[in-house]
């Protein structure tokens, strides 16, 4: 059964890196017969180069920015962790927050970051801010209604065995909604780095925002493609780490996905 | 096993207990004894107020007239002494067996190496060798259950309330795991109000049938099932099990 699912796997992974190659030759072959202009579009061979020549320089910015970013990050989640508890704990609460959390979420982040940077500078924390009104919205969101969710039958039989309310959170509330956290984890953690970018085009001295700006003026687009693919790939390393995290986490996860197939013991 | 020894002392008394919603009364002077070692099977149609009566007995929730006693000192309102079990398992997912089955004493303020030395011993009895380290997801319908009546005994080694613990199986795996409690409740001397919708089940199961009447919300009529007669094998093919059943019907006006 685990080798069918892991043959499964390998053929998905097999299709979708295919379409990868074939749509890296066709833009390759685009680019050097000229159809779009290669400065317009460089090839892949020339963002590569481009990658491999501006390496120090961009690692340089990467830094900064997965700094502000993973600041941000931190901050976000702990305010949109201890905001739903918040939140959850007290129904006027909830009531008079939720509307002001959806309100913080129509403010565009665009608009809002020259805003920041006239008031706190050109340092980490406008950008940090920023990255933090991004990220602590899904979290809160994910982890209240989660919260709100728990299996009420669950709650009654831990406080008729005389729970706390701090047992019935960490026995009960917490571990149901950690993967509603995960979730929103991911969501956040992508989102941290979109918003470090966004920070750094309105000001800064480094960071690939910063970067990015610097190239786009100087119509080097083939840096430009080389930082957009190392933003992506920053993005997918993240998820990355937090799935495998995930999975030390939540071990119990793998077999609840095939409780079918592993409910085969008798009673 | 006689119920009604003048000399028998009941374990959980229910005394004129009352409990309205909204001006509207579920249960209304209701008086029920449990004996040491006793199965009370509480039959009732839909929103007779079994569920509440759970709930008050477990102290979950507060009469608004009588109280509940527990070996004669009074528990109403008060949790910590009597668990029940649903007809879900409501083993928590991210937990092994062994620290679902000892989570009464975790709450309890136990240590975990403590809670699972004590459940370990336990899990011979229950059939539950091989499991300890699994996953709730990992176990069949049966032996989730037998985990959730662990976890109760756990928790209450005098008194278990089960609200439909056998409902969400199927007739095969029901029939096994009813006989299993059977035996389990006389080996470990337990007393048992089980709350059921199944009518076989009640008089098979039980020493006492008691019916919850929706118009009086009380306490009107109660069966008493032979004890020597039940451990018949072909019980339930008897004429006595048939004419149980009638007189049930009959009292629950069906």
């Amino acid at each position: 059964m685990k080798l069918l699912s892991n043959n499964k796997k390998i053929s998905e992974k097999f299709y979708s890196l295919s379409l990868v190659a074939v749509l890296l030759i066709v833009w390759q072959v685009v680019s050097d017969v000229g159809i779009v202009p290669s400065f317009m579009l460089p090839s892949p061979v020339t963002v590569i180069k481009a990658f491999i020549k501006d390496f120090p320089v961009l690692m340089d910015n990467l830094s900064i920015t997965l700094l502000a970013g993973l600041l941000g990050l931190i901050f976000g989640v702990i305010a949109g962790f201890c905001l739903a508890i918040l939140m959850d704990s007290h129904e006027g609460l909830r009531k008079a927050i939720y509307p002001i959390l959806i309100f913080s979420q129509t403010v565009p982040t665009v608009a809002l970051a020259p805003l920041l940077v006239l008031w706190m500078g050109y340092g980490l924390a406008p950008k940090i801010t920023v990255i933090f009104l991004v990220t602590f919205f899904p979290v809160t969101v994910n982890l209240l209604e989660s919260f709100q969710a728990t299996d009420q039958d669950q709650i009654r039989l831990l406080r008729a065995m005389g729970a706390t309310n701090y047992q019935i959170f960490y026995y009960v509330k917490w571990p149901g909604a950690l993967d509603s956290f995960f979730a929103a984890l991911k969501v956040s953690a992508s989102y941290s780095i979109v918003g470090a970018v966004i920070a750094e085009w309105l000001g800064g001295s480094k960071g690939l925002g910063v970067y990015m700006t610097q190239v786009r003026k100087s119509f080097a687009y083939d840096k430009m493609f080389a930082v957009i693919f190392l933003i992506s790939a920053l993005s997918l390393a993240l998820l990355f780490v937090l799935n495998l995290i995930q999975k030390i986490v939540m071990p119990w996860k793998k077999f609840q996905s095939g409780k079918d197939t592993n409910n085969e013991k008798n009673s | 096993m006689s119920i009604y020894q003048a000399d028998k002392i009941p374990i959980l008394e229910i005394k004129g207990v009352s409990k309205a919603f909204d001006g509207k009364p579920v249960l209304r002077d209701l008086n029920l004894e449990l004996f040491q070692g006793e199965i009370i099977s509480l039959l009732g149609i839909s929103g007779s107020g079994k569920t509440t009566l759970f709930n008050i007995i477990a102290g979950i929730l507060k009469p608004d007239q009588g109280g509940i006693f527990l070996n004669g000192e009074e528990i109403t309102g008060k949790t910590g002494h009597l668990a029940y079990m649903l007809q879900k398992d409501l083993l928590l997912p991210h937990l092994t067996i062994l620290d679902n089955v000892g989570l009464p004493l975790r709450i309890r303020g136990k240590s975990k190496s403590d809670s699972r030395a004590e459940a370990m011993q336990l899990i011979p009895k229950f059939g539950l060798v091989g499991y300890e380290n699994c996953y709730p997801a990992q176990l069949s319908g049966g032996m989730a259950q037998r985990a959730a009546f662990l976890r109760t005994y756990l928790f209450s080694s005098e008194i278990a309330l089960l609200d439909e613990p056998f409902s969400a199986l199927d007739a095969l795996t029901k029939d096994k795991v009813q006989s299993w409690y059977i035996e389990m409740m006389q080996e470990l001397e337990l007393s048992t109000i089980l709350i059921t919708h199944d009518i076989d089940e009640a008089v098979r199961l039980s020493d006492r049938v008691v019916i919850l009447q929706p118009q009086t919300q009380n306490i009107q009529q109660q069966i008493i099932i032979d004890p020597q007669l039940r451990k018949q094998k072909d019980f339930t093919l008897r004429p006595e099990f048939l004419e149980h059943k009638k007189q049930i019907l009959k009292y629950l006006a069906i």
